[in-house]
């Protein structure tokens, strides 16, 4: 065995290669202190770049970094301890939290199949899309559902999160948002926990709503955006 | 020890959402269940905070880790991206530019309708 193939079929190599890359994107961030150089996009360049260098197939990487992947499902189910930690803000603004998050959720599934139509993205393509806005493990799963593509859903997720975590309270301060509730149920509705690393740092009211709308958002999708699609696919296309 | 008690409930939550999502064939998926399980055991006290706090702390301050695997995946569709480029990332940055707009605005709205509301009712009162 050469010392290639030695490095690439350890088992250990992609879990490691995801954690160096990631620790680079948290040293560069800090010392650049602009939002533009967020952790999470320096790691997937750095790691696209040398899986793309070393002729390494993503489906090996994809294996050695499972791990990554089964602890998804406990991250999601601990989203719970956020929602119930601001119950009482939840209580006290759950006309404006539930009808923001509902118009929300709707507004850029509609958004993102009709600009798709209108484009002319394939119905594949279309289908990944819709659910982007949720955290990847309901996202995937919504995907499946209406016929889309899991992991290139998965993807378009984490780049409207790095989105997100880049420039939404930039847009929303541009266009005249300024409530703290608002600014935190915005991000979390659009750009799920990814984004949310954002609103945690603009402050504590926002970190706290971004997190409580991760969970209500994906709920909300989950179980609005196949019937969406279903009308989408019967009266649209 | 009580990581492991902590880890042990959230895992068993994420073992029941997943049960009744493929007992009942929901296409809710069972993680999704065991976040709303676990609001509702937390509400209802059945599990207290401090019961997976530190667990669920773990998770929450690093959550962007869990992405990296899949933004990686983004490198397989780079063919399908190129080739309907516009398709694609004129209609996901649109999306999230309005759908963010119009969610703080909804929100902004009402609750700054609810403030004036109730700064009427207690001028009425006076």
């Amino acid at each position: 065995m050469n010392m290639e193939s030695l490095v690439i079929q350890n088992d250990f190599f992609g879990i490691c290669l995801s954690l160096g890359a990631f620790l680079i994107g948290m040293k560069i961030n800090q010392k650049m202190k602009k939002h533009v150089f967020n952790p999470l996009l320096i790691a997937a360049i750095l790691i696209i770049c040398v899986l793309k260098v070393g002729k390494i197939d993503y489906g090996i990487y994809y294996e050695q970094n499972k791990i990554l992947n089964f602890l998804l499902g406990p991250a999601t189910v601990v989203l719970a301890v956020p929602l119930y930690k601001n119950i009482h803000v939840l209580k006290e603004n759950y006309k404006a939290v539930l009808t923001g998050v509902l118009v929300g959720t709707i507004t850029s599934i509609c958004v993102i199949l009709g600009g798709g139509v209108i484009l002319g993205a394939s119905e594949k393509v279309l289908f990944s899309m819709a659910p982007k806005a949720v955290t990847t493990p309901i996202a995937m799963e919504v995907s499946n559902v209406i016929g889309g593509i899991p992991s290139l859903t998965a993807g378009l997720v984490s780049l409207t999160g790095i989105f997100g975590a880049c420039f939404a309270p930039e847009i929303l301060s541009f266009f005249g948002v300024k409530n703290k509730v608002a600014i935190g149920i915005a991000i979390g509705t659009t750009t799920h926990a990814v984004g949310t690393t954002r609103a945690l740092q603009e402050g504590e009211i926002e970190g706290a709503m971004s997190s409580l709308s991760i969970g209500v958002a994906g709920l909300i999708t989950a179980l609005i955006a196949p019937y969406m699609v279903l009308f989408f696919k019967n009266y649209v296309l | 020890m009580h990581l492991i008690k902590q880890f042990g409930i959230v895992l068993l939550i994420l073992f029941l959402g997943t049960f009744i999502s493929d007992f009942f064939n929901i296409p809710i998926p069972g993680n999704v269940i065991g976040m709303v399980l676990l609001s509702i055991a937390l509400i209802k006290g059945i599990v207290k905070l401090e019961d997976v706090e530190e667990a669920a702390n773990l998770f929450l301050n690093h959550l962007a880790i869990f992405f990296v695997c899949p933004t990686v995946g983004i490198m397989l569709y780079f063919d399908m991206i190129k080739l309907q480029f516009l398709a694609i990332v004129v209609p996901t940055i649109g999306s999230i530019v309005i759908g963010l707009v119009v969610t703080g605005k909804v929100v902004q709205f009402i609750a700054n309708r609810k403030v004036v509301d109730e700064y009427g009712k207690s001028g009425y009162t006076k």
